[in-house]
């Protein structure tokens, strides 16, 4: 009798680690999302390497199958996404910033902002510079920090990928 | 008819309450101009993530307590920026003059108030402690950055420390003063 309650409880266990466990979000979103799951582009004043940063980031996202898209547009001000770059600091704190409006925390966005810092990623390799802007991306599509490194929603330092991870694919997928 | 007040006294009066009105409409026009009415929260790529006190320390060559005195919120580039002169009350780290000034991202200009991951910029008169490298770079002259963007920054509430929102590991749990392991 006491061997077959142990061997429900090691068969539960066993099932629950292995079904629901790994089903649990690893994604945190932002509260907001764009209206349209394809959001527009346009880049502005870029130059090469972070035109190439700004495409390799793009179509790692696009080509990751998930339920939303980045398109170019050469309309501004019909563009949702408007990626630049400056100079803005060596140690100022951060590589890149997105700035989703008009509420970043809730709502429906409507216009985002990618800016590259120069100063902080002209030393980066490609790849890396690709990871930072997949990274600013997964912002634009509603995407918070996680801190598993495999995905690239995680911070730079953490992150070991340039590409979505299966986490940041979910995510993308729950708010499209 | 002998009026109370002489024609020269009435337009006096008239001119003076005509300055008044244009005066009282470009105070208020002034106040309204910087208030924001909406809010922007930024996401980064931070260049640092700091897990606990120690990392914080030995990444910051300057650890001060200081007290905001006027904050100044500008665009440079595309991004706003907030330059606080602050008083500084305490050094923990580093060497320090009785005054100091701290850049940092965000802040509010045309309406919207920028936030860093959720944590507003300084307003005068709030105290903290602050772990701070020198900046360099355009935005701001002589000046000093906070480490990690706002990683590095812990508000004073009485005998209270907060912390940022957003921080990871043992920064979450900073209640106070002992915490980081300084004194008051």
């Amino acid at each position: 009798m006491k061997k077959s309650i142990w061997k429900v409880i090691l068969t539960g266990t066993l099932l629950y680690t292995a079904v629901v466990l790994p089903s649990v979000n690893a994604y945190t979103t932002l509260g907001g999302k764009y209206a349209s799951s394809t959001i527009s582009y346009i880049p502005q004043g870029l130059t090469a390497n972070y035109s190439l940063a700004m495409a390799d980031g793009i179509a790692a996202w696009n080509n990751a199958n998930v339920d939303a898209s980045f398109v170019y547009t050469s309309n501004i001000s019909a563009a949702n996404l408007i990626l630049r770059q400056d100079a803005y600091g060596v140690n100022i704190g951060w590589n890149a910033r997105t700035a989703n409006k008009p509420v970043m925390t809730s709502g429906t966005y409507t216009k985002s902002d990618i800016d590259f810092n120069t100063s902080a990623m002209d030393g980066m390799t490609v790849t890396a510079r690709k990871g930072t802007a997949a990274h600013e991306l997964g912002h634009v599509f509603g995407l918070d920090h996680v801190t598993d490194g495999k995905q690239v929603m995680s911070i730079y330092g953490v992150r070991t990928t340039s590409v979505p991870g299966p986490d940041d694919i979910k995510g993308v997928n729950a708010l499209y | 008819m002998n009026s109370v007040f002489s024609k020269k006294q009435i337009l006096t009066l008239f001119i003076v309450l005509i300055a008044a009105t244009i005066v009282f409409f470009q105070v208020r026009a002034e106040a309204s101009r910087d208030k924001p009415t909406s809010t922007v929260s930024m996401h980064f790529d931070l260049s640092e993530s700091f897990q606990s006190v120690d990392q914080l320390r030995a990444s910051s060559p300057v650890i001060a307590r200081v007290k905001i005195n006027t904050t100044k919120s500008y665009p440079y580039g595309n991004v706003v920026f907030t330059l606080s002169d602050a008083s500084v009350q305490k050094v923990y780290k580093g060497q320090l003059g009785k005054q100091i000034r701290i850049l940092e991202t965000g802040g509010s200009y045309e309406g919207l108030q920028y936030l860093a991951e959720g944590n507003a910029v300084f307003a005068a008169s709030e105290e903290a402690v602050v772990f701070l490298e020198k900046y360099e770079g355009p935005v701001a002259e002589d000046a000093y950055v906070i480490k990690g963007v706002y990683q590095g920054k812990f508000k004073v509430a009485g005998e209270r420390l907060i912390p940022s929102s957003q921080v990871s590991g043992e920064l979450q749990s900073i209640q106070s003063f002992h915490d980081l392991q300084i004194s008051k």
